[in-house]
Parts: C-alpha cells; structure tokens; sequence
C-alpha cells in the first residue's frame, strides 16, 4: 500500500543577495571585526543548491529520484528559516522561492533566474523560524518581532497556528499537519545575554492552547466522518528537547509542548533549527522528533541535507514512520540518499 | 555507452581565472554591503534596542573560534576557495538547466544570455556587471579550448554550437551506468558457460 511521503525540509535562509563568503571564512581571513558589524552576521545560503532542490521538487511528483517506488511526494514542509533576516527584502526573496513568478521555459527558475517552486504540483506548507522575524535594531542588528512574514505569506501561513490542507489520505491513513509559531515576540522573552540569544524560541502558552484545540478539533471532525487512522503531525520551527541545540538557541519552556504533544496524542514533531539531521524520543516522549538539518545554508559544515516521511500502517494498523535523509552531493549535483 | 573514465570528477570542470574570482567575490561583498548600508539608512531602527546590548566578550563561543583559528587562511587558498565556488555555482546551474523540460526537448540556451542572467543570481552581483560577461568568455573559451566544445558530466553533456548557444542533454547516470555494467558482465558469463558448455 502506497504510504503517505512528506519532504521536510527547514533553514534555507534564503536572501535578497547571496553573499560569497559567511562570517565564518570573514573571521578566518582575518577580518574580525568586519565580521563583527552587527549587520553582516546573518547567514545567507547557496543558490545553486536552493535551485537544486527546486529541481528535485518539481520533477520528483512522478517520482523521478527520490520516489524511486513510484510514490509521489504527498506534500513539501519547510519548518522555519526560509529566509536569512525578517526584513522585507529577504523574505520578498523567499515568497519568490514559494510563489515565482516562473520563467518561460525553466520551471525551476524566476524570469531572474531565482530558484522557485511555483511550478512544483506538490502542496508547499510552511511556517516562520527566528530569522523570519528578525527585524532591524540600533545597536545589536537585530531582534526578534518582526511581522512581516505574516503578511508576505498570508496565502500560507496565518499565525499563530496554521491547519495545513489538505489532509493526506492513502490506504486507510489520513495525515493531517499543523503548524505553531513559537518564536519570541519581544527581545525580553529571552534568556541569559549570550551571543545569539535571539535564536531562542518560547513555548507561549496563549499559542500552545491553540495548538492543542485546533489538534482536538480535526481529531474529533475525523472520528465523525472515517473509519481511518488518524495521525496527527505538528510542525514547529524550534525541537523540543533537542539533544543537539545549545543553550543559547534553546526552546524556552519546552516541557509545556511536550506535556502537551503526549497529551493529544501526536505522532510526531516535525522541527528545523539546530542544522543537525537528527531522530529523536527523549524520555516521557510519547512522539518522535524529525530534526531537518539545512537544506541550503551557505555555511553547512554538517552539509546540505533534507528528509523525507513515509507514513504508513502495519498488518496491525498501527502507525510506521520511515525516515530517508537525503543529503547534497556536489558531484552529481543533487540530493542524494544517505 | 558511456566509460567508467567518462564518469568524470566534479574537479575537472571550470574554474574561473584566480584574478576573476578574486573579483567577483570583492564586487559581491561591495555590492551587498551597499545594500544592507542604505537599507539601514533608510529604516526606523528599535530604539529600546540600546539596553539589551550584547556583551563583547560573550561574542564567540568557543566552537567558532575553534573554526577560525582551524581555517587555512593563506591568500592561495582563499583565491583557490573563490574560484570553486564561482565554478561549482556555474555547475549546478548548468545541471539544473540540463532536467529543464525545454532542454529535453532540444531547446538550445544563449550562452550570453543565460550564464550571465543565471550567475548574477548565483554570485550575489548585478547582472549587468563585466565581470559576469568576462565569466561567460572564460567559460565559453574553457569550453572551446579544452573540451572542443563538449563537456561530459557524471550524468549530463553541455555542448556549445556554432551560434554560440549551450545544447544540454542528459546521459546514463552513474547508477544507470552501473546496472548496465551489471547487465553487461552477466551476459559475457552467460556467454562463456554457454561456449565452455558448463551449466
């Protein structure tokens, strides 16, 4: 039975202009405190590889090289970052990654030859991460706040919780996925004063409460309507719990989400942040984590990667999740599984 | 057929000259600093922002200055660094424009079109910048003089014709090449039982 494929993806960063050289190799050229201005701290990302996996997008719903069973990809997620800062140019050059326009006759690519999905069958969901909020400040560069993703992404995303339609359907599975924004609001959300204390995110209790009654509501609207199993996903930027995220980019108040999560009854959080491919259940976890790594950050040292979900039902139908982590190869020039 | 030489390393493919890349990546930082220069000219910036500083010693935690003193900073490597990222870009560019639809159906691409209007976005620099023409002449004359006007990739061939457009065409991937090797190899053995006649 076919199952139900979701490619997740997260931290792309896209930017109005991709910088050849990250803060990384400013520092190690010497130039450190050029590194340093609070304004070229922000990482951007690698074009080639964002066309690349436009590429694989587009042409994969016939199951080209990663369905190489034949099964199309049911859905795209992109779990936060999707641009490098939350200012308007930045995130004006991922909507063109979302939404085109489309070149003549490259379906991957703008008029202007930036990477888009626009032309790709398979439903885009997405949700903001701390970059996409990241607005202008005096002194440090940036903080955290901003809004414009909200309204450069109305058509998909509508915070502070988002109900991804449609819900996937196959073999006597539906799959329905929400979406959460638990970045700060405000700078004084944060904890401690650490260098990149902004990347923290906060479990909001006003938002969490509305994650927990759209869950509710889709899982009492399913067991009206069908006899399918019913597997619940959230999607949210920051992984609770992680094994692999520092201090300073940690998940405030994480407890609460997991609390929450077991609660419902989730299948599984769907997270981006930390660069690091990972799969994990911490204990008291009644759900797994699905960590994305970067799909196309310039600075990767980890490398480029993304995964995929397959989601299915046993003889005994219970819910299976099989993981493929996909990861760049520059030499073939695509995302190759691992 | 394609030869297992044939599979050809990424490394072999173009690097632009070091002074071009040297060049490229200082008009990318110049251009990009400009813009982030008057955009913060021209925003209202968050005043409070002043009490919440960061503290300078706290700047770097340890892992990152790990990276930077682990990094290789000599000028040759540096210049070596800029030229494969300029031509790795130009790689995947090309790679992707080999799956196009319009490339499949035999569509032919205007080298002066598409390598400057393509690399302005991959390099981060106005499309129309010098540089990007000089680009597509190291290119094309890479092209010309070291490949007779073909190159094969792992799984794609670019070729340019006489009126100097990119005819990109895709071959057998590694793995298709393999599993044909496979193949191959099977029938040779079942030809020699059957010539030896042992079963």
């Amino acid at each position: 039975m076919p199952p139900v494929r979701i490619l997740h993806a997260s931290d792309l960063h896209i930017a109005v202009k991709a910088k050849l050289t990250s803060v990384f190799d400013q520092i190690s050229a010497g130039m450190y405190f050029h590194a340093l201005r609070p304004r070229a701290l922000a990482s951007t990302y690698d074009p080639a590889i964002l066309l690349r996996l436009a590429d694989l997008i587009y042409h994969d719903y016939n199951g080209r090289y990663i369905n190489q069973a034949a099964h199309r990809l049911d859905a795209v997620l992109l779990t936060g970052d999707l641009a490098t800062t939350g200012k308007h140019h930045d995130l004006e050059a991922a909507v063109k990654f979302i939404d085109g326009p489309v070149h003549p006759y490259l379906p991957t690519q703008t008029p202007d030859y930036v990477p888009t999905l626009a032309s790709s069958r398979t439903p885009v969901w997405l949700l903001p991460g701390n970059h996409d909020r990241l607005r202008s400040a005096k002194l440090t560069g940036y903080s955290p706040g901003g809004k414009i993703f909200d309204t450069l992404f109305a058509s998909h995303w509508s915070s502070p919780i988002t109900e991804y339609d449609p819900i996937l359907n196959l073999s006597g599975l539906s799959v329905a996925v929400i979406g959460a924004d638990f970045n700060l609001e405000h700078k004084r959300q944060r904890e401690g004063r650490w260098w990149n204390k902004y990347a923290q995110g906060r479990v909001h209790q006003s938002v969490l409460d509305e994650l927990e009654l759209a869950t509710q509501r889709i899982q009492a609207k399913h067991a009206a309507s069908s006899q399918d199993e019913l597997a619940i996903i959230w999607a949210i930027h920051f992984p609770p719990k992680s094994p692999a995220v520092a201090t300073s980019m940690k998940l405030i108040d994480d407890e609460h989400l997991v609390e929450a999560g077991n609660r419902c009854g989730i299948s599984a959080i769907l997270a981006g942040h930390t660069h690091e491919p990972v799969r994990y259940q911490t204990p008291g976890m009644k759900f797994e984590v699905f960590c994305a790594g970067t799909a196309t950050q310039d600075f990767a040292p980890r490398g480029h990667y993304f995964h995929i979900l397959s989601l299915s039902l046993d003889a005994g139908r219970n819910l299976e999740i099989d993981w493929e982590n996909y990861r760049f190869d520059a030499t073939n020039s695509r995302f190759m599984l691992v | 057929m394609i030869d297992i030489d044939d599979l050809i390393e990424k490394k072999l493919f173009f690097r632009p000259s070091a002074t071009l890349a040297q060049a490229i990546v200082g008009l990318n930082q110049t251009f990009v600093s400009q813009f982030l220069q008057s955009d913060w000219d021209n925003e209202e910036l968050d005043l409070e922002e002043d009490e919440d500083v960061d503290d300078p010693s706290a700047a770097f935690d340890s892992s990152l200055m790990v990276q930077a003193t682990t990094a290789a900073t000599g000028r040759d490597r540096v210049e070596d660094e800029y030229q494969r990222v300029i031509g790795d870009r130009l790689y995947h560019f090309l790679a992707s424009m080999t799956e196009s639809p319009y490339a499949r159906e035999g569509g032919r691409f205007p080298l002066w079109e598409v390598i400057p209007g393509g690399m302005s976005t991959m390099l981060g620099v106005p499309r129309e910048s010098d540089l990007l023409h000089t680009l597509t002449e190291e290119f094309r004359n890479w092209l010309l003089r070291e490949h007779r006007g073909t190159y094969k990739g792992p799984w794609w061939v670019v070729s340019l014709d006489d009126d100097d457009a990119l005819v990109l065409k895709e071959i057998a991937s590694k793995q298709d090449y393999l599993e044909a090797l496979a193949k191959k190899r099977g029938a040779f053995a079942a030809a020699a039982r059957e010539t030896s006649g042992v079963g």
